[in-house]
């Protein structure tokens, strides 16, 4: 060692800060999911050297148990199905010269009883005039006052920001607003953006699942007493949305491009026509079923199907089942789709369909059935497109949702490192991705003025937070809503404000907001080094004494 | 926190910048100390400083990369309280690094050229011209400080090859410093 080496290393100081930035040590050991642009042609490859390449769960979501009354690190109550909280305002691009004021009003008009009358009840399209008559009987006898008050236990939340441009020239920033909930809600849950009163055109982006999973129910609600990955574990505390949206990472990989999968080779049976006998009770035959039984190397062949009942696996002697009822003519359009086996890695062996009288694997019992079998060399991308076009059928938006739909392949079905329990058997029709929380970002662009300003508000339907009725606790009949100040968001917010809009309708049970019904309080300034605010409320007893 | 937003707090004089600094980079700044210094001690000083440092120049620094700004402090930094520890105690980080460092070292020429910053020049072409992840190898190595092994694992290869893989790339910057008649 010299002074010279010394002077080297200082030197090494001096190079450009890109390439110091390319270099960085990775600060987490975990992986962070990510979207793939591309992914490893030597898919193969990968599964017989026994390991994938594919994404791995990132960090973990997961929280302590549910139905904890004020049980949360701030006093919040840590609620069995928890709606998510809601987020503030974001750029695409952070930028120094906008500045915001946020002022958030939280209604409970959607808490206002409205008179639900029993014809109302009755006159549900689809109904025939006998089965009208039926349902308002019943509900006559049901209600014999003619109908009954409803209320909803949404609420309607208006997140208005001033943004306020200080440079000299005039801006157009790309705006991001996230907002929690899941797929099948969309339609419900997606909030309006408004700018200058008028309505913006929005790009939707989806994020990854925000919760994690867990084991069977032994021991629940403990988390740590259920090891495993069974079952999903929502995210139930705004922590956990926290742990997954803090550094950035989850935004990035929602705003990125979906995995193109067109790289990785695949061999796919497809099964049509079948048939087969109607079911005969009598004779035996209570639920014909077509079995399909092959060989394989379970250490380098995985087998995604698609449209099969029922499977069976043998690791030890290299063999696998599938099986399928054959549908019949009144069965649901969805059970007469073309089945498929896609096969990654190794191609199975020896496959044979066999007719069977019950799907039960102990049953040897068999039958005179057949099915049509087709096989053909593909990628992975063009056969779950050709599946998804069955499986995602009645999805209002195919392209999120297919995206979303490969996302949970690769992150926790049998595509990923490391496959959750759950969907370890290769079922690629679990629709979980459905009701998988997660946050949603609308982009929209808006433009500020040189030194002026513009409103620009986001107007939502909020689900509540609550403890399932049935489980009895002590939170049984609250509901919470909460927001979070400034997770994720690169905005600089120079104040922050909320109202509550109570409508007469609730009692204040738990909050941290200051809010103060008894004395009038219903704006209060919030603090902003305070990341969450909590309002956890009943329904006032006397709101239905009309 | 993304970084535009950690900088705007510091040029707005908030404080919350040091806290979402040493939230996002405090483990990158305290691990790239320690590996130099050898001491969790002296490292956390350092990472302190780095902070401090970052205050007192933002404004008027914007820096491009927030990472690699707060990086080089706290390189610098540990250098400078190596420098100033080992007359007393000689720090084992630093002195490996430099001691593999030796080999990258060309014969002394007639010509002292000695300036810094156009040795990092020459460093940087070199750079520029080996592959991505042998520039990421060598930059983890000997920029960050980080150990062998935890460099290997990143790149996904076995210590020993990662040895080797080092020592040609040191070979390969010794030859580009000659061929630029660098004599550090």
């Amino acid at each position: 060692m010299s002074e010279r080496s010394e002077r080297l290393f200082e030197a090494l100081g001096e190079i450009d800060e890109g390439k110091i930035d390319e270099a960085a040590p990775a600060e987490k050991r975990v992986v962070h999911w990510k979207r793939w642009t591309a992914l490893a042609a030597a898919f193969v490859l990968v599964i017989g050297a026994g390991s994938y390449v594919l994404p791995r769960l990132g960090g973990n979501a997961g929280s302590a148990g549910a139905g904890g009354a004020g049980a949360g690190s701030d006093g919040a109550s840590t609620f069995m199905s928890y709606a998510g909280p809601v987020f503030p305002l974001t750029l695409r691009e952070a930028d120094s010269a906008i500045l915001a004021e946020r002022e958030i009003t939280l209604d409970f008009a959607p808490w206002i009883p409205v008179w639900w009358s029993n014809e109302e009840e009755a006159n549900r399209d689809g109904y025939t005039p006998e089965q009208r008559q039926e349902t308002l009987d019943m509900y006559n006898e049901w209600y014999p006052e003619g109908g009954r008050w409803k209320s909803s236990t949404d609420i309607r939340v208006a997140d208005a920001y001033t943004l306020t441009n200080t440079s000299n020239e005039d801006k157009t920033v790309s705006v991001l607003y996230p907002f929690a909930g899941m797929l099948n809600d969309l339609e419900n849950i997606r909030p309006t953006l408004t700018a200058g009163g008028q309505e913006l055109e929005t790009t939707l982006y989806a994020g990854q699942y925000s919760g994690g999973f867990q084991g069977a129910w032994e021991g629940w609600p403990n988390r740590k007493d259920n090891p495993g990955s069974v079952n999903l574990d929502q995210p139930n505390s705004w922590e956990d949305f926290r742990d997954r949206l803090e550094d950035g990472d989850y935004l990035r990989s929602a705003l990125g491009e979906w995995a193109d999968l067109s790289g990785v080779p695949v061999t796919v049976y497809q099964f049509t026509d079948p048939w087969g006998p109607e079911p005969d009770e009598e004779a035996g035959v209570p639920n014909p079923t077509i079995r399909v039984y092959f060989d394989l190397d379970y250490d380098r062949t995985e087998v995604l199907s698609y449209g099969f009942n029922g499977g069976s696996y043998d690791r030890e002697n290299g063999r696998q089942g599938k099986s399928f009822s054959i549908p019949r003519d009144f069965w649901p359009e969805r059970s007469k789709f073309p089945k498929y086996l896609i096969v990654l890695g190794n191609d199975i062996r020896n496959i044979t369909a066999q007719g069977c009288v019950t799907g039960g694997w102990d049953d040897e019992k068999t039958l005179e059935a057949g099915v049509t079998i087709q096989r053909y060399e593909s990628n992975l991308e063009d056969i779950l497109y050709t599946v998804a076009q069955y499986a995602l059928r009645e999805e209002k938006d195919f392209d999120l949702s297919y995206g979303i739909w490969k996302d949970w392949l690769l992150s926790y079905g049998v595509l990923a490192d490391d496959p959750m329990e759950r969907y370890r058997w290769g079922d690629i029709e679990h629709m979980d991705v459905d009701i998988m929380s997660r946050v949603f970002y609308l982009e929209a662009q808006v433009t500020i003025p040189a030194g002026g300003s513009v409103q620009l508000s986001a107007e939502m339907t909020k689900e509540g937070s609550y403890d399932f009725a049935c489980a009895h606790t002590e939170n049984r009949g609250i509901y919470g809503y909460d927001m979070v100040t400034k997770l994720g968001s690169n905005l600089i917010c120079t104040g922050q404000t909320a109202v509550l809009e109570d409508r007469g309708q609730i009692r204040i049970i738990r909050q941290n907001f200051g809010f103060d019904l008894e004395n009038g309080v219903k704006q209060v300034t919030l603090d902003p080094s305070q990341e969450h605010y909590y309002l956890e409320i009943k329904g006032r007893e006397d709101r239905f004494g009309k | 926190m993304e970084d535009a937003a950690i900088i705007g707090l510091y040029w707005a004089r908030d404080e919350e910048a040091i806290a979402a600094s040493d939230r996002k980079y405090g483990k990158l700044c305290r691990s790239l100390s320690r590996d130099i210094l050898d001491s969790r001690e002296d490292a956390e000083e350092c990472v302190n400083d780095t902070w401090q440092k970052a205050w007192n120049t933002m404004p008027p620094q914007r820096p491009n990369s927030l990472r690699a700004y707060l990086a080089k402090i706290t390189r610098n930094l540990s250098i400078d309280r190596w420098r100033a520890g080992r007359a007393e105690k000689r720090g084992n980080g630093l002195t490996i690094l430099l001691d593999e460092l030796e080999e990258a070292l060309p014969a002394p020429s007639a010509e002292e050229l000695t300036e810094a910053r156009e040795t990092a020049r020459t460093i940087e072409r070199w750079l520029d011209t080996i592959s991505p992840a042998d520039r990421i190898a060598f930059l983890q190595r000997y920029w960050y400080g980080q150990r062998v092994d935890m460099v290997a694992k990143q790149a996904g290869c076995s210590s020993n090859s990662m040895v080797k893989r080092l020592g040609r790339l040191r070979d390969g910057l010794r030859r580009a410093l000659e061929q630029e008649g660098i004599n550090v």
